[in-house]
């Protein structure tokens, strides 16, 4: 069933007389239950989509619906749905303990029993050590604890994140990462934005990649590589490359071959015929490097852009 | 809208305030200086002269009032404004906004604390300056507070344009400066508002601020109310108090939606 509904969303933004085009039709549905990543470089227009499905923004044109209810129409009933952590550790108060920004949200998301709620979301992300203090004295990582906490305390049927690791060292990004994957396994829809490819492989069910206000395309991870030809790349270090290269021209189903100042790298192919031309050529062969397909190459190909230096 | 939400957000303006060291203690001494500074300036003239102009002998007593009432009546106007730029600022606005009605319940609360905080930074000083002078209340306190309170509910419907205009203009502090300045002019703070020329004591009528401090004033010092008698001026109170909310919660929500529309709200 779909959660999320998004119909030819366009948004613009006007400064100064000049006008923005942020978002320039976007039609997605994410389904309950699945784990949405939205994958794009600075600038695509990712956090703007959010603040649309979050009421924080109204759109130029489209529609948004979550749960059912319109973006809207009924706005406080879509805010009431979602739990969503936009700007990260500035997103709670600093003067106020980690337990009183929990309270105080909790009480604005009408949360009944407030009590028990805050005292699971303590155990459930190990809150303990440093939540009765004021937030001004936490690590970045547990601001970031406490903030993602306060995204939960309603216990959303969706939540949104936007960058979540953003500012986290490794550890703390894996925990994060874990935590996340935690509430999805138990049946929350999660919408997560990243330009990390590696985040995306990791967690998500689906993938959207965006880039200029546009969808470029959408799928799963599997999907997404297969765009880039399923094919694994060899690349091949060589004392003399170009009669190597000659060779593997011949071999059966290499689909392409190209020279590299002093390597050739070969697509496609049965690696063991590879190498079989390669040592029968009686070039030396000082390195060899394979990689398989991966979503760099796919977003490269789909705008032209790298996501990652 | 929840009565939950109103209380949590009043509790945590509370413990902020507790927590900013200085926060009350400032408050208070402004509002001491604010009644001192025309009383050590000392009276111009004679006491006839000021008896004839303002209907009450009582000069000291007066200028207590007057900068008691309108450190307690005119600070809502811009902590609301104050507080949309300071949440702005910070990054907690967005967080209040992505909340059901979090941006009402936490303006509710902000109302309620900016009571709270009024009765305080003008009631001690008021209190300490009564049994100072040695004053004595020629007419009821209830009647004054009665104003005060009553006064609160159009000046919080004020509030609304301030905190419109920093969702707008963001950059405003120079302008509620300036506003505050003028406001404190025109609600008759250092000069008694029948003085003024009719324009401008039209625009002096037109803020609620005006009817509470004339108000308090004259049901204490027994001075002349602006429209001849307490009733008549305790139900242009009353109409501020049905007008303003209602006006300044339409213009907000007006910004509000405009905002939302272009940049949004948390930006800054
Ligand atoms: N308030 C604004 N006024 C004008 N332009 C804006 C505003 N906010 C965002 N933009 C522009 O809209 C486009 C989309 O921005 P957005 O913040 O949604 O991108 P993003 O995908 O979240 O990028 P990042 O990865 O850097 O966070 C950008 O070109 C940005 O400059
Ligand atoms: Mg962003």
């Amino acid at each position: 069933m779909a959660i999320v509904e998004i119909r030819d969303l366009y948004k613009e933004y006007r400064a100064r007389g000049k006008v923005v085009k942020a978002l320039n039709g976007i039609d997605l549905t994410i389904e309950e239950g699945e784990f949405f990543g939205l994958l794009g470089p600075n600038g695509a227009g990712k956090t703007t989509l959010i603040q649309c499905i979050t009421t924080l923004l109204i759109p130029t044109k489209g529609e948004i619906s979550v749960c059912g209810y319109d973006a809207l129409r009924e706005p406080s009933k879509v805010r009431a749905s979602i739990g969503c952590m936009l700007t990260g550790e500035r997103s709670i108060y600093w003067k106020l303990t980690g337990r009183e920004n929990l309270d105080y949200f909790g009480a604005l998301y009408h949360i009944k029993k407030r009590r028990d709620r805050i005292e699971e979301l303590i155990s459930m992300l190990s809150l303990e050590d440093f939540i009765d203090r004021r937030v001004e004295t936490y690590s970045s990582g547990q601001r970031m604890k406490v903030a993602f906490a306060k995204t939960l305390i309603a216990d959303p049927p969706v939540i949104i994140l936007d960058e979540p690791t953003i500012t986290l060292d490794v550890l703390a990004s894996r925990e994060l990462r874990q935590a996340i994957k935690e509430i999805n396994r138990n049946g929350t829809t999660v919408i997560y934005t990243t330009h990390l490819m590696f985040e995306v492989e990791e967690l998500c069910d689906r993938v959207a990649i965006i880039d200029e206000g546009v969808i470029k395309a959408l799928d799963t991870v599997e999907g997404l590589k297969r765009i880039s030809g399923d094919e694994r790349r060899i690349k091949l270090s060589l004392s003399d490359p170009s009669t190597v290269a000659e060779a593997l021209r011949g071999v059966e189903s290499v689909k392409e071959v190209s020279e590299e100042n002093g390597s050739v790298v070969v697509v496609g192919g049965a690696l063991d015929s590879i190498l079989k031309a390669v040592l029968s050529s009686g070039v030396e062969l000082k390195d060899i490097d394979v990689s398989s397909p991966d979503l760099e190459n796919v977003f490269l190909k789909l705008t032209g852009k790298r996501l990652e230096e | 809208m929840s009565w939950t939400g109103v209380m949590a957000a009043f509790r945590v303006k509370i413990k902020e305030s507790l927590r900013y060291r200085g926060y009350w203690i400032s408050d208070l001494g402004f509002t001491f200086l604010m009644a001192l500074l025309p009383i050590m300036i000392g009276r111009g003239g004679d006491i006839d002269a000021f008896e004839a102009l303002t209907g009450t002998g009582n000069y000291y007593g007066y200028m207590l009032l007057g900068a008691c009432t309108f450190m307690a009546i005119d600070a809502p106007l811009w902590q609301m404004g104050n507080w949309f730029r300071r949440e702005q600022q910070i990054g907690t606005l967005q967080s209040i906004y992505l909340t059901p009605d979090g941006s009402m319940e936490a303006l509710g609360g902000l109302a309620l604390f900016c009571l709270f905080r009024s009765c305080i930074i003008a009631g001690i000083p008021f209190a300490t300056g009564f049994v100072w002078f040695g004053l004595e209340p020629s007419r009821g306190i209830i009647l004054a507070l009665a104003f005060f309170i009553v006064g609160f509910i159009p000046v919080c419907g004020l509030s609304l344009f301030i905190g419109a205009l920093v969702l707008r203009l963001k950059e405003t502090g120079a302008l509620l400066n300036t506003l505050q300045m003028s406001f404190g002019l025109l609600m008759g703070m250092w000069v008694q508002v029948s003085l003024f020329p009719v324009a401008v004591r039209a625009v002096s009528y037109s803020l609620p601020m005006t009817w509470v401090a004339s108000g308090v004033r004259a049901s204490i010092m027994g001075m002349p109310y602006l429209f001849g008698s307490w009733e008549s001026d305790f139900i242009a109170l009353l109409m501020h108090s049905i007008i303003m909310p209602v006006l300044g919660a339409m213009v907000f929500l007006y910004v509000e939606k405009r905002v939302k529309m272009n940049s949004g709200v948390g930006s800054f």
